[in-house]
């Protein structure tokens, strides 16, 4: 059996600039990796014990980082463009996995950058969806998955196929090395053309300036003084 | 009729989501999934029916289909809710169903010219973009958006038959510890960051929680790399969002990856040396100062 762990297909939000003319604008174009990536690749080498590990990446240039973390071959998907909206990103991922045989997870980063698509490729696979995940198991038919509940976790069954979306805790402790990013290199890479044609999608009208209030800046050089007229300003706010 | 859904599985953000939906200016269908009191909250909120699943006897994401063909039926303008796990999966199920532009952390959300006009933050919330989609739009909310208010009367509450389809079922729920749950129901919380200097001043910064009555959160690093904190402590991205009616923070820059966890706070205090750091464009009120005399100027003033 396959898993397929997702990697580098959202954009950062933080390469987002607003422009003279007010449009948006990027200074980065392609997708990068995420903070949960790391995750994504060890709970799907969890799963597949044995079996096989399959990474899926919308980005182009160097596409070994999930090979470099366990993954047997990596599947990159060409022609999508790396702004797409969540449901053209969601739809390219699905039919890409769609295209492989026996696949009974896919792991993915609950990524705060585009937290939309995990749980929309699991409906546009009619799989079942677990986000927020820790770490995750197979088991005869089904995964047992730890995911964060309120402020502990909480262990769910799934059955398999099934979509999981993991939310990193930590950054990476253990990278891989240069040895092991070069060997990683030499592993099968298969491009295949991106489908993200036929969903509906928003128009941009251009941007506005946010109607916030500005903040009410203190001068801490005399903190006493400074601390005796927030304490205030919290008081008039009913919060102090 | 147009009508507009609120989808809400989790009682931080309820009021939010049902305040978006509200704006619109179309009736509020909400869809709840939880406790009695979390239906009889949203109940109060102005909204036209509550439609209320108890989650002791339905797992949430369960229902994510059986929602989505009622959504196939019904064709609301948009639905909307918060961008917690749950409501994600519900909200992911709809979109797909229905055929709907997706958009998330929208601040608002309205019917326009035979379409859906959103509104979103963009760049760090230095602007905000206006989008339009022809047809029905799944949307989730941006984190601080203004709450919906009580009202004089009551919505009806439907209750729901449970429903299970056997994909996911609950094993067991573990409590990690007392100190996040304490941050989760907070009303106040000092929050310090790197920017903090030393132990010395973490020491004072839980002098002052005691004696305002807040617990104390932390940046990431502060767990991970000082090890000066449990990670129930740490309030970001990967970790919990809070919403305390109060936000102290001293020595945190502002890193998205932190403001996200406390941008729903009524009122975000910022305590930093660097006037340009990106915390003073989120905060309510700040004091440019060092946070080692601001400290103990402010325990000195709340214990009079």
């Amino acid at each position: 059996m396959t898993t397929i762990a997702v990697f580098k297909w959202a954009m950062d939000p933080h390469d987002e600039r607003v422009g003279v003319d007010g449009n948006v604008k990027w200074t980065a174009n392609k997708p990068v990796a995420g903070d949960d990536d790391h995750a994504v690749v060890k709970v799907a080498c969890d799963i597949a014990a044995d079996g096989e590990v399959v990474g899926l990446t919308m980005a182009g240039g160097d596409t070994a980082f999930a090979a470099a973390r366990g993954a047997k071959r990596t599947i990159a998907i060409e022609g999508v463009d790396p702004l797409a909206q969540p449901m053209e990103l969601a739809g390219a991922l699905a039919r890409a996995i769609e295209s492989q045989e026996g696949v009974d997870a896919v792991v993915i980063g609950d990524c705060a950058w585009q937290p939309m698509v995990p749980s929309l490729v699991a409906s546009m696979l009619g799989w079942p969806c677990v986000l927020a995940v820790d770490d995750a198991r197979k088991e005869v038919g089904s995964l047992v998955v730890t995911r964060r509940f309120a402020s502990g976790t909480q262990d769910v069954q799934v059955d398999c196929p099934a979509v999981v979306a993991v939310a990193a805790r930590r950054e990476e402790e253990n990278k891989p090395g240069m040895r092991a990013i070069l060997q990683a290199r030499k592993l099968p890479v298969e491009n295949v053309a991106g489908d993200a044609t036929g969903f509906k999608r928003f128009e941009s009208q251009g941007t506005h300036a946010p109607e916030t209030a500005p903040a009410r800046i203190f001068d801490g050089s005399d903190p006493e003084t400074a601390v005796a007229q927030l304490i205030s300003a919290l008081a008039a706010e009913g919060v102090m | 009729m147009e009508s507009i859904w609120a989808v809400v599985a989790e009682g931080m953000s309820a009021a939010a989501v049902v305040g978006v939906a509200q704006r619109s200016g179309l009736p509020v269908e909400a869809y709840v999934f939880g406790d009695s009191e979390l239906a009889n909250r949203v109940a109060s909120y102005g909204v036209s029916h509550v439609h209320w699943w108890s989650d002791e006897q339905t797992l949430p994401e369960t229902l994510a289909m059986s929602l989505a063909s009622r959504a196939k039926e019904d064709m609301p303008t948009a639905v909307v809710s918060s961008d917690q796990a749950t409501s994600r999966v519900l909200l992911g199920a709809i979109a797909v169903v229905v055929d709907a532009a997706v958009a998330h952390g929208i601040i608002s959300v309205a019917p326009s010219d035979g379409g859906v006009k959103v509104e979103r933050y963009v760049a760090d919330a230095e602007a905000v973009e206006v989008l339009c989609a022809p047809g029905p739009v799944v949307c989730t909310i941006a984190d601080g958006v203004a709450e919906a208010e009580p009202a004089a009367t009551p919505a009806p509450i439907e209750e729901m038959e449970p429903e299970q389809n056997g994909s996911i079922k609950v094993l067991s729920t573990n409590e990690e510890g007392e100190g996040a749950n304490g941050l989760q129901d907070a009303e106040r919380v000092v929050g310090v960051g790197l920017g903090v200097g030393s132990k010395e001043n973490v020491a004072l910064a839980q002098q002052l929680a005691d004696a305002i009555g807040a617990e104390v959160a932390c940046t990431l690093p502060l767990c991970d790399n000082y090890h000066w904190f449990e990670h129930n402590r740490v309030v970001g991205t990967s970790t919990q969002k809070i919403s305390p009616r109060l936000y102290l923070s001293f020595g945190s820059s502002g890193a998205p990856q932190h403001m996200t966890g406390v941008r729903a706070a009524k009122v975000i205090v910022a305590v930093n040396t660097d006037p340009e750091a990106p915390i003073f464009r989120e905060c309510t009120y700040g004091i440019v100062g060092d946070v080692s005399k601001v400290l103990p100027a402010f325990i000195q003033a709340v214990s009079k």
